[in-house]
């Protein structure tokens, strides 16, 4: 019986989660609001009807991951058992009104939960290792408590997770700020890392097996920080971490990546990478960088041994006995060819 | 570009995927014909890497792998790049499991890793790599943007490429000029290994 009760209002949710988040317009973004998608450019106008349709779907986002309401969908079958009988009816809506309650009081738990830590900004040691700057899914210093992420390009996939455009077990983790940890399931930070994540008067440092410290405030023994240290470097889809604000593009191609309104560009790790300006999620790399940099009067790296020069600067440039050219990130190099030392950086042609 | 981390499957599966490329026969390119004998008779008119990967049958699946490790932009601007483009055989030669690992969200970096290791920048042509061996005593090293190291040697009538971990493809169809680079068709995936330099895995042949 329990389980034709919670099929049942499973399905009268599904209709009914939909109004419930209209309603819930306004205030802290409830019900939707998604205060980039009506002016967002580039990518955004893209992902329009993708956010349109995701909010249509998941009714606003609140309780995502439950499966309750894709369990009732599913078998289908809840309606048909609903008919047997007013009772029945009064004990569905009674059990739906039941979980509406939870549902919001989980919402509004999580929503007035203290997310400071997670936008910390002010942490010197994270640096660029610190948390990924999910501002674009916060509005207030709290997220949005709907799909609202979505709309701001969230990949589907996160998008299905959790309202928060979150891997689960990165919020599982983010969920943890301010809570009170069992220090039993963690062990001690890296010798490596000790020099950022030191223990001090004010905090001390855990770290887990997923790679990431737990700063814990001394006073009241609540995790006030997060940090992945294993992970470094852009992801593709994932926000633009802490540590980016300024614009870092090589000198070379900075004529042909330069920050506009819909989309800004960093340098890491060898590739230039395009943000959307809206939602600050990395959309991709539009430049790679040689792995091996050539510079002006060391000896050339290894790897170019093949005359590399773009078509279009080819017959200005022929290896001849006296010289020998390479291309290397927007740079055509005149080389020794006996000492193999770089000897100019005759063009800058990006 | 980005840090090291291939497992030894993967650096198995390239073995793998070589392994077929050598019963390919001898129908690899000849390193002699010129530069800028395109497929698509040179720069006039020509596409971009990316676009004519995109449009080539036999490409299919690198096409894929470049638009899931969110390369696509690169290859359709203007900077120069060379790109050692696995065919759609070398691809399905790798484990299911690990081509779906790859293709997955998860799994973006190694990807990232292995296509750049595909990649060295400027334009290369054959008869480039040529005049490289000949000076280099039969060898041609170039820098890829993932860091490692990739050898090009002439066996037989044609050209094979060794990746960092030791595992070889055969140049199979070469030159084919872009408006930003050159591709070379070749018949497995490269991997990087764990190393920096040529031959690093060890594992080859």
């Amino acid at each position: 019986m329990r389980k034709l009760i919670l099929l049942a209002s499973a399905t009268a949710m599904a209709v009914t989660m939909p109004v419930l988040a209209e309603a819930k317009s306004g205030g802290q973004g409830k019900g939707g609001g998604n205060p980039h998608a009506a002016h967002s450019g580039g990518g955004g106008r893209e992902r329009g009807p993708e956010a349109r349709q995701q909010r249509a779907d998941h009714g606003g986002g609140r309780g995502h991951g439950r499966g309750g309401r894709e369990i009732g969908v599913e078998r289908g079958n809840g309606q048909g058992r609903v008919e047997r009988g007013r009772g029945n009816e009064r004990r569905v809506a009674r059990e739906v009104e039941r979980i509406e309650r939870r549902d919001v009081h989980e919402a509004r738990r999580i929503e007035n939960r203290d997310w400071s830590g997670w936008l910390d900004r002010s942490d010197r040691r994270g640096g660029r290792h610190g948390f990924a700057d999910r501002s674009s899914f916060f509005r207030d210093g709290r997220p949005l408590p709907v799909r609202a992420a979505a709309g701001q390009g969230c990949p589907p996939g996160l998008a299905k997770q959790n309202a928060f455009c979150m891997p689960p077990g990165q919020l599982r983790r983010a969920q943890m700020l301010g809570q009170r940890v069992d220090r039993n399931r963690f062990g001690a930070v890296p010798q490596e890392w000790l020099y950022r994540f030191r223990d001090d008067d004010q905090f001390y440092y855990l770290f887990d097996d997923d790679g990431f410290v737990y700063r814990v405030d001394r006073d009241n023994d609540l995790v006030s920080s997060i940090v992945p240290i294993f992970s470094s470097g852009l992801m593709i889809g994932e926000p633009l971490p802490l540590g980016y604000d300024v614009y870092n593009v090589p000198f070379a191609y900075r004529d042909d990546f330069v920050d506009g309104d819909e989309h800004f560009y960093r340098y890491d790790d060898n590739a230039i990478y395009r943000v959307d300006t809206e939602t600050r999620l990395i959309e991709g790399v539009v430049a790679l960088l040689s792995g091996n940099p050539i510079s002006v009067g060391q000896r050339l790296p290894t790897g170019y041994d093949v005359y590399n020069l773009p078509s279009a600067y080819r017959g200005e440039y022929t290896d001849d006995a006296d010289s020998m050219y390479r291309y290397a990130d927007g740079g055509i190099y005149q080389v020794d060819p006996t000492t193999m030392l770089v000897e100019a950086l005759v063009e800058m042609i990006v | 570009m980005i840090r090291l981390a291939v497992t030894v499957t993967l650096a198995a599966a390239a073995v793998a995927g070589c392994r077929g490329a050598e019963d390919a026969g001898n129908d690899a390119a000849a390193p002699a014909n010129a530069q800028g004998d395109s497929s698509t008779g040179g720069t006039k008119g020509a596409g971009t890497i990316g676009r004519t990967a995109t449009q080539t049958a036999d490409l299919r699946l690198f096409a894929q792998a470049v638009e899931a490790a969110g390369l696509a932009a690169t290859f359709d601007g203007s900077i120069s790049y060379t790109v050692f483009a696995p065919v759609n055989s070398a691809f399905e030669a790798l484990p299911a499991a690990t081509r779906s690992r790859l293709m997955a969200a998860a799994g973006r970096d190694q990807l990232t890793q292995i296509l750049t290791h595909h990649v060295v920048v400027g334009d290369v042509t054959s008869q480039d790599l040529a005049a490289a061996m000949e000076r280099g005593r039969g060898r041609a090293t170039l820098a890829t943007i993932a860091g490692p190291n990739i050898t090009v040697m002439r066996e037989g009538n044609g050209l094979v490429v060794t990746d960092a971990a030791g595992g070889r493809a055969r140049i199979v169809q070469a030159d084919r000029r872009q408006s930003n680079g050159y591709i070379h068709h070749i018949d497995a995936v490269l991997m990087p290994g764990s190393g920096e330099g040529e031959g690093a895995g060890g594992n080859s042949q």
